[in-house]
């Protein structure tokens, strides 16, 4: 079955569903922030930087693939 | 450290990462057919930083601001579209009150706030024929600018630009060190030179925007700020401490001295509790010298804030948060605000009349970029400087961007080609932008920006040499009209900042000895007088003794300022537990600025403290006698009469 993508329509203008995506994968990101750093995710891993980008990546292609 | 054709291995690892972003950049723009695709490219100039944490924060602000500006193109250009003149007027109005507030902050925050200001010029001023295509335009260029971001941070992440907390840790460490040596030097007898105490403060302050660019960084980034924030505050107090100290006759307690100097030397932590205590009982002793009570009390807040530093800068390598909350706010003078703002207006409205008087295509491009000048000169530290290397650069970056376009890449369509074509200038200006020079550094900067912006790359590009002569002429004459602008519309010399900072900091102390509280915590309110004398020192020297009298003026304000502050404090505290005549007395003889009065309140104080207190008010009460009359040795040792009824005129 094919994966429809929400489109969001402000004042008539279609905006892409990647931009929804992203700026829901940023808001998720930065509401976790801070529970990252209770649990020391920082580290945890050689490159937090990286580590921090890969988690970006994940909450991304969830939202993709399950809305 | 190693090098590479003169450059330390760090520099090129900037510069690669730079022109990788870049690259990653313009291939995306390009792949998804964006217009302007060339913008992604200047975006990531701007935002190259040699710091993960800086390159965030200035993308961030960079993003939300250029939506502001999208939204602002959208109202002025829904209002005046028929009418041109009142176009540009309004543009002029938006862009001054852009670089107004933007004059108010500091750092990326500042130069976010600018962008705001001359998106209107890139998405509305070049679309002031077709207003139709308003919209489209800044969508177009919200996702240029996304893509730019999305690259750099991708790029950076990867190949593991340096962390800002790392960095930042250092410095921080490093100029605890020289607070510290210099408290060392005094306390074994040098005098305090002004322009160093100011210096040193100048140099902590500089600071600030790397501090509020590390809670972007990473997830610990709040507890780091809130640390790095508490080691800055507490630098400042232990540079206030030492020049108190130094005020002192340098003949008390000899034995004191050398003991404080040996427990700095050596770090102090566990054993410098025995010191304290030893220092504290000094300043208790009811039959003290005056002196030697002023200057227990100074030591113990040296060593109590040289603690507090240290603490902080191990809290900020740990990712702790330190127990207090401190802020930092920053000193910006609003009558040099306002004059930048005003500035910005007329520069718009002068270039405008005469870029629509020349009648040459590509004027609203020019127009643009006069924008862009304007409001970034204002945020920058020296605007004079920032113009002047502006002249320098543009010229240099449009004759790069000709020989590449015309004798490198020469018609060729292919991106590889492209990308190693740029390689060379990019590199070299992303190199030449990490040198220390503050003038040379700002140039590569400038040359990174408008390297690309002059070569405009395109998927095809059409090698049109009239296009290009066109841009570049027009980019080093709106250069070269902001230079002549900046020199004769409102010129702000550095002499009337001067007078203008001078001015300011009397009248805050005025109204606080009158009794008006400051709406910052004393901390915070001490950090934020200590960063307008950094603004103070940075200025080009005045003649002869002049700078030195002005900063040993600024810097008695400094500290009378501290003193009220904690004077109004302590008072407060004792409040309906000693008698409310004898503090009535205290704070009246602090608004009169009067000695005397100010040594008969702090013996009165102490007597009525003695006999009628706890022992926890006492404390309380030992601490405002020594205030006090720290408040009257002040207004005495000062030369410049530190009295309410000052001249606040410049």
């Amino acid at each position: 079955m094919m994966h429809s993508f929400p489109e969001l329509t402000i004042g008539g203008v279609l905006i892409a569903p990647f931009v929804i995506y992203g700026g829901a994968a940023i808001a998720i990101f930065a509401v976790l922030r801070p529970i990252l750093h209770l649990v020391a995710f920082d580290r945890a891993f050689i490159s937090p930087p990286i580590a921090e980008l890969s988690l970006f990546v994940v909450i991304l292609a969830l939202l993709i693939v399950l809305f | 450290m190693l090098k590479f054709v003169g450059f330390p291995l760090s520099a090129w690892g900037f510069a690669l990462r730079t022109w990788a972003a870049m690259m990653l950049s313009l291939y995306v723009a390009f792949w998804l057919q964006l217009e302007n695709a060339y913008f992604a490219a200047v975006t990531v100039g701007i935002l190259s930083l040699q710091t993960r944490g800086q390159a965030y924060q200035k993308a961030l602000y960079r993003l939300l601001l250029t939506i502001v500006g999208v939204i602002a193109s959208i109202i002025i250009a829904g209002l005046f579209a028929q009418a041109r003149d009142l176009f540009v007027i309004a543009y002029a109005s938006w862009l001054g009150l852009c670089v107004y507030v933007g004059a108010l902050l500091d750092g990326n925050r500042a130069a976010g706030v600018v962008v705001a200001g001359f998106t209107v010029a890139f998405v509305a001023i070049v679309q002031i024929d077709s207003p139709q295509n308003i919209f489209l335009t800044g969508i177009n260029r919200g996702a240029v600018i996304a893509v730019g971001i999305a690259a750099l941070a991708l790029v950076n992440d990867v190949f593991l630009a340096p962390n800002l907390h790392r960095i930042l840790s250092g410095k921080l460490a490093a100029v605890h060190q020289r607070v510290r040596a210099f408290a060392i030097a005094i306390l074994r007898g040098e005098s305090a030179d002004p322009v160093h105490s100011a210096n040193l403060l100048r140099e902590i302050t500089a600071f600030h925007p790397d501090i509020t660019a590390l809670v972007i960084e990473s997830s610990a980034g709040w507890a780091r700020g809130a640390a790095a924030r508490t080691a800055a505050v507490a630098l400042v107090a232990e540079v206030s401490a030492t020049y108190a100290l130094a005020s002192l006759p340098a003949a008390t307690f000899p034995s004191l001295r050398s003991a404080l100097a040996l427990a700095l030397a050596n770090a102090p932590g566990e054993d410098s509790r025995a010191l304290r205590l030893r220092l504290q009982q000094h300043m208790e002793a009811r039959d003290a010298d005056t002196n030697d009570a002023l200057f227990a009390c100074h030591a113990i807040d040296l060593l109590v804030e040289d603690q507090r530093a240290q603490k902080a800068i191990e809290d900020l390598e740990a990712d702790r948060r330190p127990p207090c909350h401190v802020s930092t706010p920053i000193y910006r003078s609003r009558r040099v605000a306002a004059r930048n703002g005003l500035r910005g207006f007329l520069a718009v409205l002068i270039s405008a009349i005469l870029f629509s008087l020349g009648g040459w295509p590509f004027a609203s491009f020019g127009l643009a970029l006069v924008g862009t000048f304007v409001a970034l000169s204002a945020v920058a530290p020296r605007p004079r400087m920032f113009v002047a290397a502006a002249v320098v650069a543009i010229p240099i970056a449009a004759l790069l961007a000709g020989v590449t376009e015309f004798l490198i890449l020469d018609g060729v369509d292919q991106f590889p080609l492209l990308a190693i074509g740029m390689a060379p200038t990019v590199l070299g200006a992303a190199l030449v932008f990490t040198l220390p020079n503050a003038r040379i550094s700002t140039t590569g900067f400038l040359v990174l920006v408008y390297f690309p912006i002059l070569l405009s790359p395109a998927n095809p590009q059409d090698y049109n040499p009239e296009t290009y002569l066109y841009r570049s002429l027009l980019a080093i004459m709106a250069v070269i009209l902001v230079f002549a602008v900046l020199w004769t519309i409102l010129p702000t010399s550095d002499d009337l900042r001067r007078r203008w900072y001078l001015t300011s900091a009397r009248e805050e102390l005025r109204d606080l000895l009158a009794g008006r509280r400051s709406r910052h915590r004393d901390d915070d309110a001490l950090f934020r007088d200590a960063d307008r004398i950094g603004q103070l020192v940075a200025l080009q020297p005045a003649d002869g003794d002049e700078r030195r009298d002005d900063l040993r003026q600024a810097l008695s304000i400094f500290g009378l300022a501290a003193t009220a502050r904690r004077i109004q404090r302590e008072l407060a505290q004792l409040s309906g537990q000693t008698n409310t005549h004898l503090l009535g007395d205290g704070c009246a003889a602090l608004a009169a600025c009067n000695a005397p009065r100010l040594r008969a309140a702090a013996a009165a104080l102490a007597e009525s403290a003695a006999t009628h207190l706890d022992q926890k008010s006492q404390g309380a009460a030992r601490m405002a006698t020594a205030d006090l009359n720290w408040a009257a040795f002040l207004i005495d040792a000062s030369s410049f009469g530190l009295r309410p009824n000052w001249s606040t005129s410049p």
